[in-house]
């Protein structure tokens, strides 16, 4: 890929007249309906890919916010039940001094999903309009494809602690809607991302439209 | 560009429409949508409803936190706390659940739950850990729900919605009860109180009480309620007893109800039931509803009313019908100046006045305007003779003046009273009490002592302890003796005597000549034994006689020779003259032919006795008196020890003869003397005049007549006689003589058997001389008394038993049952 920067006008494989495998990465002549390797459909572009971005990011966006304005967690010690949002959380983690677990809840919970969504939504709008993509676009999409799966953190905590804290009357500790809300949201902006068809920012780079 | 283009045609074609190319995707953001809005209004709609419940002080409850629960189900949170607008209370707001709302109604209630530790026990212990919760109760109706609520400080003692009954009870004394104390049914708590309260009046306590479900439909007209607080104790026969229902009871108290009877009349709405002192007040008053029910009435007194109290009873005849509810002091207006007087208030049942249960004050106290104007009269009177507590009685007066019900408004009606006798009592006791003083005790105490000292004496002395052991032998031997054979016999022998001898003295009875002779003959022979007994003295007797004849007939002649003088001198010869011409006149009625006529009337009695006799020995009357005879002779045989007599009759006449037959003579002589001393010539004089008289007599014709009278009479003799000898007479006389020979026989008999019988009494005086002798040789003699008297006891038993049961039924001595 940095070489792809240097050298000026990129040949992608369409223009080579082939096609290539976007599972195995092997090439085949334009027309050729079927991998020879792995048996997968070929095709140059996938057009409906947009629209699946949109679909998922549509979907994660809705359930991000139950995700947010119901409790995450259910506590209750000694018959005291405490609830607390995904927010609300932060803000007890920071009143009690932690700042670091707060600043990683917050950013695994709050930063990374968000940024996603800004991402996704960014690319597939220029990709859209068609607007030449940079490789910043492309490493862009790396990124928010890496690092989609980390925003689990929160949902791994929820269900460590209500697996372990079970201790009836003393201390118990049950997952809220949020933690299905919130997971969900993880889970389709990542099916989202994927999604995407990286080969699209090429054609917008070449200035060809799909 | 100079590379070749390759061939195009496979290239996508472009873009059709937008619909067209919409994928299935899509459908993921849209169900996510759904799914999300769907949770919202979910959340939306279950997120309950705001109320609003005010309490006194919120302690330990926080906003946010604190839940409010219904049976213990958590149906709500409080939002927040605030104030009322005067700061008077405190609002608590809380959010429940919807489904919750449509209960929660007018009669839905909310107290905070605390733990708490009181005498019924600890409650609420988990909030100690987990805090404070609201509690709420509505019953299972939905209503129409309210948002503001009144929540109460304590928690209610019945839930709205718990099956049951609420029923009120009144009672004169609430110190014993308390909020929460037990109804006891039997023991078993069935039910609770509540706070108690006053009456309006504030005459009374009332005290709600709620009876669960299903023992409410015990109670009836018939339940009479009764307080088991605290403890009792008696003390009697039975011993000493401490008596308390339950560690509850006897620290909160408790009330407890029974139904004093079947079938009691359901009780209605407004019921109220009288709470009882204890168990014995409330089944005493079983049939009366209790004095909290009592009508008011007052009673003005002008004596003192020492001794009387408020709760004493009122009574009529006898019987409880109130009870004295106050005691005060009043100024009475009079003509003479103001006057102080006593006012008791009572309260009368007038259901134990005999008035019907539905009877309202105002027609009890027209019972008693009537009653009053008849004669009812209040008067103060001793609880008992030794007490001085008084109580109010109603009396009725025959004679009392007219006087009327006092009705003043504002008051309660007057009855009117009389003076009470109490004074005559206490004089009267004082006088009896001055008697017993009075009682010479002392003496009465030494002369007991004394008593006793002699009968102590007595009681010591070894004769009379020897008595028991004699009489234990005596009993004995007696016991032996009856049991023996001989005196077994002895009744028999005694009947057959007893039925001899009533033979005899029949067959004696029939034939008197027999007893005439035998009695004859055994005078004979008694007689000549006597007098060969009495020859014996009879030398004794001749000197006696001898002395007679020398010192005293010579005295007893001389006076007769005095009295001779005196008779010469006498005029005889008229007396001669007299009885010569009675003579004469005898004579004269003798010669007369029907005196002559009788000596052939006389013989021929006589032949006809004659004939008699020759009959009676044809018939053989001669041998059966013959037998008769010798029977006799045996009999006077045994008789004649009888004649052992005869010596002592002998000394008898010889006592006679030493002293009697010398009175005799004495007195003979002056006798004599006092003859010789009598005027004879008057005798004389007056027994010529007899026989002149009779002479006269003899002389007259009746006399003369009289010889055929006799004649006649000798004439129906010897028909008579005749009759007797053909009538059967001998033969009679004949039976009469074999009757006697034979009950001659039996005597003769019986006599034989007399020696036996001597000889048996002779028996049976050694055995009772020896019964006598072992007199104090036997020592088990309480055994054989006890037994002797225990038989004696179990025949009386039987004898009263046997009464009773005739007493019972007289018909089974008719039928033998």
């Amino acid at each position: 890929m940095a070489n792809a920067e240097r050298t000026q006008p990129v040949l992608t494989a369409r223009d080579a007249g082939l096609v290539g495998c976007a599972e195995c990465g092997r090439v085949h002549p334009r027309g050729t309906q079927t991998c020879s390797f792995c048996g997968l459909a070929l095709q140059s572009r996938d057009t409906a890919s947009l629209q699946k971005v949109w679909a998922w990011l549509f979907a994660g966006m809705v359930v991000y916010i139950p995700a947010n304005v119901y409790p995450m967690l259910r506590t209750s010690t000694f018959g005291n039940t405490q609830e607390s949002t995904i927010v609300g959380g932060v803000i007890e983690l920071m009143e009690h001094g932690s700042y670091g677990v707060a600043l990683i809840v917050f950013v695994a919970s709050v930063v990374i999903p968000i940024s996603k969504f800004i991402s996704i939504a960014y690319l597939a709008v220029r990709v859209q309009r068609g607007l030449p993509g940079t490789t910043t676009h492309f490493h862009l999409y790396e990124v928010v494809e890496f690092i989609g799966r980390w925003s689990m953190i929160d949902v791994f905590v929820v269900a460590i602690l209500s697996a372990l804290v079970q201790l009836d009357f003393v201390a118990s500790i049950n997952p809220g809607i949020a933690a299905v809300s919130f997971a969900l949201s993880v889970a389709f902006t990542m099916i989202s991302a994927n999604s995407f068809d990286p080969r699209l920012i090429w054609d917008s780079h070449e200035g060809k439209p799909a | 560009m100079s590379e070749p283009t390759a061939a195009e045609m496979k290239v996508t074609p472009p873009r059709k429409s937008f619909w067209r190319n919409l994928s299935v995707v899509w459908l993921v953001p849209l169900l996510a949508l759904a799914v999300s809005l769907g949770i919202a209004w979910q959340n939306f709609a279950n997120r309950g409803t705001l109320i609003q419940i005010s309490f006194g002080n919120a302690s330990g409850v926080v906003a946010g936190e604190t839940t409010i629960r219904y049976r213990d189900v958590v149906v709500g949170q409080v939002e927040s706390l605030s104030f009322t607008e005067d700061l008077g209370r405190v609002i608590v707001t809380a959010r429940v659940d919807n489904e919750v709302v449509p209960f929660m109604d007018a009669d839905a209630t909310f107290w905070v739950v605390r733990a708490e530790v009181s005498a019924s026990g600890i409650s609420g212990l988990s909030t100690v850990l987990s805090g404070v919760f609201i509690e709420g109760a509505w019953d299972n109706v939905p209503g129409e729900p309210l948002r503001d609520f009144v929540g109460s400080d304590t928690p209610p003692l019945t839930q709205p919605g718990r099956p049951g009954r609420r029923i009120t009870l009144t009672t004169d004394d609430g110190t014993t009860i308390s909020s929460g104390s037990p109804v006891l049914y039997r023991g078993v708590q069935v039910g609770r109180l509540e706070t108690p309260r006053l009456s309006t009046d504030g005459r009374n306590v009332l005290v709600d009480a709620f009876i669960d479900a299903p023992h409410d439909v015990r109670l009836s007209q018939a339940t009479r309620f009764w307080d088991t607080s605290g403890f009792e104790v008696s003390f009697g026969a039975s011993g000493f007893s401490v008596d308390f229902d339950s560690i509850s009871s006897l620290l909160s108290g408790g009330i407890e109800f029974d139904n004093l009877y079947d079938n009691g009349e359901p009780i209605g709405p407004g019921y109220v039931f009288t709470l009882f002192e204890d168990e014995e007040e409330a089944r005493r008053n079983r049939l009366v509803r209790g004095p909290a029910q009592g009508v008011p009435f007052s009673i003005l007194f002008d004596e003192s009313v020492d001794g009387l109290e408020a709760g004493d009873d009122v009574t009529y005849q006898g019987l409880d019908v109130g009870v004295v509810t106050e005691l005060r002091s009043r100024i009475v207006e009079t003509p003479f100046g103001p006057e102080l007087s006593l006012l008791v208030n009572v309260s009368i049942d007038p259901l134990r006045m005999g008035l019907p249960p539905e009877t309202t004050p105002a027609e009890t106290v027209e019972f008693f305007r009537f009653a009053v104007a008849t004669g009812m009269r209040a008067r103060l009177a001793t609880e008992s003779l030794l007490s001085s507590d008084l109580r109010v009685e109603l009396v009725v007066l025959d004679d009392a003046s007219t006087t009327n019900l006092l009705e003043i408004e504002g008051e309660a009606p007057r009855l009117p009273s009389i003076e009470s006798n109490l004074s005559d009592f206490t004089a009267t006791a004082e006088g009896v009490l001055e008697r017993i003083n009075a009682l010479p005790i002392e003496e009465v105490m030494e002369q007991a002592i004394s008593l006793m000292n002699a009968i102590e004496t007595l009681a010591r002395n070894d004769d009379l302890q020897r008595v028991p052991g004699s009489a234990i032998a005596l009993l004995d031997d007696t016991r032996a003796l009856v049991g023996s054979e001989a005196i077994q016999a002895i009744p028999a022998q005694i009947e057959d005597a007893v039925n001899d001898l009533r033979q005899m003295v029949a067959d004696v009875r029939t034939g008197g000549a027999v007893d005439a002779l035998n009695s004859a003959l055994a005078n004979l022979d008694e007689a000549m034994v006597g007098i060969n007994e009495a020859s014996k003295s009879a030398p004794a007797l001749a000197r006696n006689l001898t002395k007679l004849t020398e010192e005293d007939i010579p005295a007893v002649l001389a006076e007769i020779e005095g009295v001779a003088a005196a008779t010469q001198e006498l005029k005889l010869d008229e007396l001669v003259a007299s009885a010569t011409k009675t003579l004469n006149a005898i004579e004269a009625l003798i010669v007369d032919e029907a005196v002559q006529a009788i000596p052939a009337a006389v013989t021929a009695a006589i032949t006809d006795v004659r004939q008699v006799i020759a009959d009676v020995e044809e018939e053989g009357a001669v041998p059966a008196l013959g037998s008769a005879l010798r029977n006799l002779d045996r009999a006077m045989a045994d008789i004649s020890v009888a004649s052992q007599d005869a010596p002592l009759l002998t000394q008898n006449l010889r006592a006679i003869t030493e002293t009697d037959i010398p009175a005799l003579l004495t007195e003979l002589e002056a006798v004599a003397k006092t003859a010789n001393e009598l005027e004879l010539q008057a005798l004389v004089d007056s027994a010529t005049g007899t026989l002149t008289r009779v002479d006269a007599l003899v002389g007259s014709p009746d006399a003369m007549e009289m010889p055929g009278t006799i004649n006649d009479a000798l004439n129906e003799m010897r028909l008579a006689l005749a009759e007797l000898r053909e009538g059967g007479v001998v033969e009679n006389l004949n039976a009469t003589l074999q009757s006697a020979s034979d009950a001659a026989g039996s005597v003769a008999a019986s006599v034989e058997d007399l020696p036996q019988l001597t000889a048996r009494l002779e028996r049976l005086v050694a055995e009772t001389e020896a019964v006598v002798a072992s007199y104090g040789a036997r020592s088990d003699f309480n055994t054989q008394t006890l037994s002797a008297l225990r038989e004696v006891q179990n025949a009386a038993k039987s004898i009263s038993e046997l009464a009773r049961a005739i007493e019972r039924s007289p018909n089974s001595l008719i039928f033998g049952r």
